[in-house]
This record gives structure tokens, C-alpha cells and sequence, in this order.
């Protein structure tokens, strides 16, 4: 197993990204060097240098603090979304498989309904409804996000159940409530586990992109979208203020999937 | 008596109509005995065996009486069906890597049934695993028990499936072609096992299969299907020497013996007639070689040939060979010369 992590660098690379992320968030307050909140007018709009590795913002914080600590937000967008959504999506998505008929054909219209609609324009109008902060953006985003799952656990549902193993579960008693969640969903949640990890890099960039609008992380929060959008009118003047967030975002989707790729490429069957 | 079948009809919707797969299926089988049923494929056997254990399709039409311990099962609700699937009776599939689950140990695979079914708790249910593993001929249990399906050879993998179905001592063991993807040296380890576990727990057991050589091996009784009629039952030893209907004789003849030299193998020509398309009268009609007219017409009546033996065949029928006249003892004799 680690070897043949191994023999891929894109995945170690990826581990490594998404290694690093959580060590940041983890340990922010002491790798940080300054107060990423710290208002230092005298200082403001400073080029990278040795005091500040990132330079300053408009009002003389820290970019590098600030950075650091939004890895703790983007993380805590990203696996929030991920961890409500998934369950959600699973749940629905095998129940809809495994009994068909008329609940599958509500659950599925449910999702087309969902999915018929640009993911982010419907979590706009849903973070702009519930009005904007970082829950909402959240809750927006979950609420978009459970669809996919519904469909990838979907369709691996109606394969499994018509496997060997079902019958022989049935055979011994088991009620089909126990089939569901001890036989099928086990069996039916790799493929839509890796779209998972794949979307914590997703959901973070989407969250970063309500929070650009003005829809999400209100400031002097240390969003990486919203010190985007702050630093959007000085541009000319201080490439560094929306430069290193853009690297920080770029960075972290990129981990994230680079580690869903490996993830894929580890578990499917074929490549065994 | 353990278990009782009494015309029990079965149809499945097909394209939107039903159509009968069973038709009138009657079978016994008592305790301590092992029945066989045998046939092409196609002839019903699997949907014998799913009907008894209730498993069937969403809309099944399942007709008839099922009796298993003087009890009409049919009429169990499904909630009751599966207290006593695994319970008071088992199920062993044709192929041991699909029937268990990939992602389980297998040892939690055989406590599963415990846990469906007994109140033991998880320290006693530990040592029932390890002493079925014993039971069930598999060395060092305990490592066995903790190890996943695909680390073991097909016939342990047939052990442990054959562990899953005895861990609640059922009273009925309801075996589908359990050998069919088995190795032969294998075959014969899992046909002894069932054998001794059978006089052990005095089980009654519906081997399905259409190996004849197994049943040569475990069988008691035997029940011949064709398109989904029974068409023979006797016990073992007089079907395989005084075979009476027709296509058991085909049956029979197309199994190559050691030491005979044949120019040809004996085969039925022709094939299982669709469901959908059953002919009337004798369905075994258009493949057999002893058809008489009355056999287009009529289907011929399950009537006794000998102790303990019924067939349905108009050269067996009193009544059939009157009203046909010559070319039915024309066509008894034929066989008898046979």
C-alpha cells in the first residue's frame, strides 16, 4: 500500500500540500508570526520582506499570519460541507437504489432539481436569502452539494444489490433495513468517498468565491476570498496583498485534488 | 415429515403478464434425508429452492401449500419469513467468492447469523464461530476467522458458507449446485462434509444440481424436473437402475461411463421449451423418442411405477396406454427392450 503510494509523486505531492494545510490550521496561533486581526496603519501596503514575508494589507496586517490562519476557515468550510452533504447525499442515494420505484423517482427527480441549476448561482441565491456569513455559506454550499453523492452512491447501489452476497445476507434474515446499511452501503461508498476528497478542494474554492462576492466571510475575517476582494481596488499598487491568498487557494484545491486522484487511482480494482 | 410441498405453483411477471415457472411442484423431504433435485438448466430448480426459502422477485405469484415442520409457510408475514431464514432453514449458493461479502471478515460474516438470531453475546458468539470453523473442517479457526474472502481458496470460502448456514443448527439445508464451481478433489471434501453434518444435526437437505455424480453421492431421494414439472421422484438407487420416464433416461445416458466405449454420448436433441411458450399436453413431447399421440394432448398424470417411485408419463399410465391402443405398448415396449 505505502509503495504504491509511493510510486506516484502527484499523490505524495498532494499528501504533502494537504499535510502541510492541516499543520497550519492545527498550530496557527504559533506559526504565525503576527496577530493576523492587528490594524497597523503606519505599516500598511509593506512589499515582502524579512519582517513580513507576505507583506501588508491596505490596513498593515500581516498577509503571511493572515494566511496561515484562514487555512483554519477554508478547512472548516470544506470538511463541514463535505461531512453534511456526504451522509446526506449517501443515505438518500442508496435508500433510492435499493428500494426503487416510486422513491427512487422522487428522490431522483429531487436531485435532477438540484442539479439543473449551476451549483454556484444556487448557493449565491441561498447565501444571499440567508444573508451573509460564514454558517450560511456553509449551510449554502451543503445544500447544493449532496446531489452528486445521491447519484455516484446511486448507481453503485443497483449494481451491488444484485450481487451474490445480498441473496445470501437475505437468506440468513436479514431484514432489509440491516442489507442496506451493514451489506450495500459499505460495498457502494469508495467511488463517492473519493469525490468527497476531491471536493473538499471544490468546496473550498466555491467558498472562496461567495466570500469574493461579499456573500460569505465578512471582514477583517481572514478569508482567503474575502482578502481577495478586499485587495482587488489596490491592485496596481501591492501585487502582493492579492497574490499570496490566490497562491493559498490555488495550493489547497490543488492538494486536495491531487489526494482525491491518488485516492482513485489506489481503490479502483482495475489498477490492483 | 420436515418439510411438505403440495402443488405449489409460481409465476413471475414477464413484460408485464405472469408467467408460470413452477407448475403443481409436490416434494417431501424428512429428517435426516437428503433429496435431489436435478434437470436441465432452466427446468425450475433454483425457483424450487427460492420459493421454499421465499426469495423470490418483487412480484412473484407463489401458489400451493409449503409446510415446513406442520407449518404453511407461505402465509408468514415477511417479518416472520426472516426470523426463521438462517434460522430453521439455510441456504448454500453456487458460488462461495460472490456469496460473501467482500468488505467482512468472514468470521463476522458467520456471526452475523448469530446475531440475527440468538441471544448470545459477543464473548460466546466469538467461540460459536471458532467452533463452527472446527466443525466445518477448517484448520487454525481462529486466524481463519479474522481473515477477508479473498484470502482463502474456494473450497474454504464453501466451508465458511457452509459455517454462515449451520451457525443456528437449521433443520433444513437448501444447497444450490454448492459444488458446481468447485474443483473436483474439493467437491468431494465439501459432499463428505454435508454428509456428516447432516447425520450429526439430523438436518434435511434439498440438494439442487444437475451434476448427477452428486447425487450419486449424497442422495437419498431424487426428484426430476423439466420445465417446471416434476416429471420423476424415486430414491436413488432405483432411478439410477430402473429410470422410467423418458427424459431421466436421457438424463442418464448422457453421462460418459469409464471402461464403455461409445461411438456417440447420448444427448436429448432439441431444448427446454421458454415458459412463456409451454406446449400443451406433455411438455417433454417434442424431445422425446417414445412420444405417442395421447402425450400432444394431455398432460400425463404423476402415477406410482414402483415403490416409492411416481412418474409422469403416459407409457406408465393404464388408462393412456387403453385409450391409445397400440402405439402405446408399442412405446412401453420399446423402452423395456431398452
Amino acid at each position: 500500500m505505502v509503495r504504491r503510494i509511493l510510486q506516484s509523486p502527484l499523490t505524495v505531492l498532494g499528501i504533502f500540500l494537504v499535510a502541510m494545510i492541516i499543520i497550519l490550521a492545527i498550530f496557527a496561533p504559533w506559526l504565525a508570526p503576527k496577530d493576523p486581526l492587528e490594524v497597523n496603519l503606519g505599516q500598511k501596503l509593506l512589499p515582502p520582506s524579512s519582517e513580513h514575508l507576505f507583506g501588508t494589507d491596505e490596513v498593515g496586517r500581516d498577509i503571511l499570519s493572515r494566511i496561515i490562519f484562514g487555512t483554519r476557515i477554508s478547512l472548516k468550510i470544506g470538511l463541514m460541507v463535505v461531512l453534511i452533504s456526504f451522509p446526506i447525499g449517501t443515505i438518500l442515494g442508496a435508500i433510492a437504489g435499493y428500494v426503487g420505484g416510486m422513491v427512487d423517482q422522487v428522490i431522483m427527480r429531487l436531485t435532477d432539481i438540484f442539479l439543473s441549476f449551476p451549483g454556484i448561482i444556487l448557493s449565491m441565491s441561498i447565501a444571499a436569502a440567508l444573508g451573509p456569513s460564514i454558517e450560511n455559506v456553509l449551510l449554502a454550499l451543503a445544500i447544493t452539494w449532496w446531489p452528486w453523492y445521491t447519484r455516484i452512491v446511486r448507481s453503485s447501489v443497483l449494481s451491488i444489490k444484485s450481487s451474490e452476497f445480498i441473496e445470501s445476507a437475505r437468506a440468513i434474515g436479514a431484514n432489509p433495513f440491516r442489507i442496506l446499511f451493514k451489506e450495500i452501503i459499505p460495498n457502494a461508498i469508495a467511488p463517492a468517498s473519493i469525490q468527497a476528497s476531491l471536493d473538499l478542494g471544490f468546496v473550498i474554492l466555491a467558498a472562496a468565491g461567495l466570500s469574493f462576492i461579499g456573500l460569505g466571510a465578512q471582514p477583517p475575517s481572514p478569508e482567503w476570498g474575502a482578502m481577495l476582494s478586499s485587495s482587488r481596488e489596490i491592485l496596481r499598487d501591492a501585487w502582493w496583498a492579492a497574490t499570496f491568498p490566490g497562491l493559498a487557494i490555488l495550493v489547497t484545491v490543488l492538494g486536495f485534488n491531487l489526494l482525491g486522484d491518488g485516492m482513485r487511482d489506489l481503490l479502483d480494482p482495475k489498477n490492483r | 415429515m420436515l418439510l411438505e410441498l403440495n402443488d405449489v405453483s409460481l409465476s413471475l411477471k414477464r413484460d408485464g403478464k405472469y408467467v408460470k415457472i413452477l407448475d403443481e411442484i409436490s416434494l417431501q423431504v424428512n429428517k435426516g434425508e437428503t433429496v435431489g433435485i436435478v434437470g436441465e438448466s432452466g427446468c425450475g430448480k433454483s425457483m424450487t429452492a427460492l420459493s421454499v426459502m421465499r426469495l423470490l422477485p418483487e412480484k412473484a405469484k407463489l401458489e400451493g401449500v409449503i409446510n415446513l415442520d406442520h407449518e404453511d409457510v407461505t402465509s408468514y408475514s415477511k417479518r416472520k419469513m426472516e426470523k426463521i431464514r438462517g434460522n430453521k432453514m439455510a441456504m448454500i449458493f453456487q458460488d462461495p467468492l460472490t456469496s460473501l461479502n467482500p468488505l467482512h471478515t468472514v468470521g463476522r460474516q458467520i456471526e452475523e447469523t448469530l446475531i440475527l438470531h440468538t441471544d448470545l453475546n459477543k464473548e460466546q458468539r466469538k467461540q460459536r464461530v471458532i467452533e463452527l470453523l472446527n466443525e466445518v473442517g477448517l484448520p487454525r479457526a481462529e486466524e481463519i476467522a479474522s481473515e477477508y474472502p479473498h484470502q482463502l481458496s474456494g473450497g474454504m470460502r464453501q466451508r465458511i458458507m457452509i459455517a454462515v448456514a449451520m451457525a443456528c443448527n437449521p433443520s433444513l439445508l437448501i444447497c444450490d449446485e454448492p459444488t458446481t464451481a468447485l474443483d473436483v478433489t474439493v467437491q468431494a471434501q465439501i459432499l463428505d462434509l454435508m454428509n456428516h453434518l447432516k447425520e450429526v444435526n439430523e438436518m434435511g437437505i434439498i440438494m439442487i444440481t444437475h451434476d448427477l455424480g452428486v447425487v450419486a453421492e449424497v442422495c437419498d431421494r431424487v426428484v426430476v424436473m423439466y420445465a417446471g414439472k416434476i416429471v420423476e421422484q424415486a430414491n436413488v438407487k432405483e432411478l439410477f437402475l430402473n429410470p422410467k420416464h423418458p427424459y431421466t433416461k436421457g438424463l442418464l445416458e448422457s453421462i460418459p461411463k469409464l471402461g464403455v466405449k461409445k461411438a456417440k454420448l447420448g444427448s436429448i436433441p432439441g431444448m427446454v421449451p421458454s415458459p412463456d411458450k409451454m406446449p400443451q399436453g406433455c411438455r417433454f413431447f417434442d424431445r422425446c423418442s417414445s412420444a405417442m399421440e395421447i402425450c400432444k394432448g394431455k398432460t400425463p398424470p404423476m402415477s406410482s411405477v414402483g415403490e416409492d417411485h411416481t412418474a409422469a408419463c403416459w407409457l406408465y399410465e393404464e388408462k393412456g396406454g387403453e385409450m391409445n391402443g397400440s402405439s402405446g405398448s408399442e412405446g412401453l415396449e420399446a423402452t423395456l427392450h431398452n
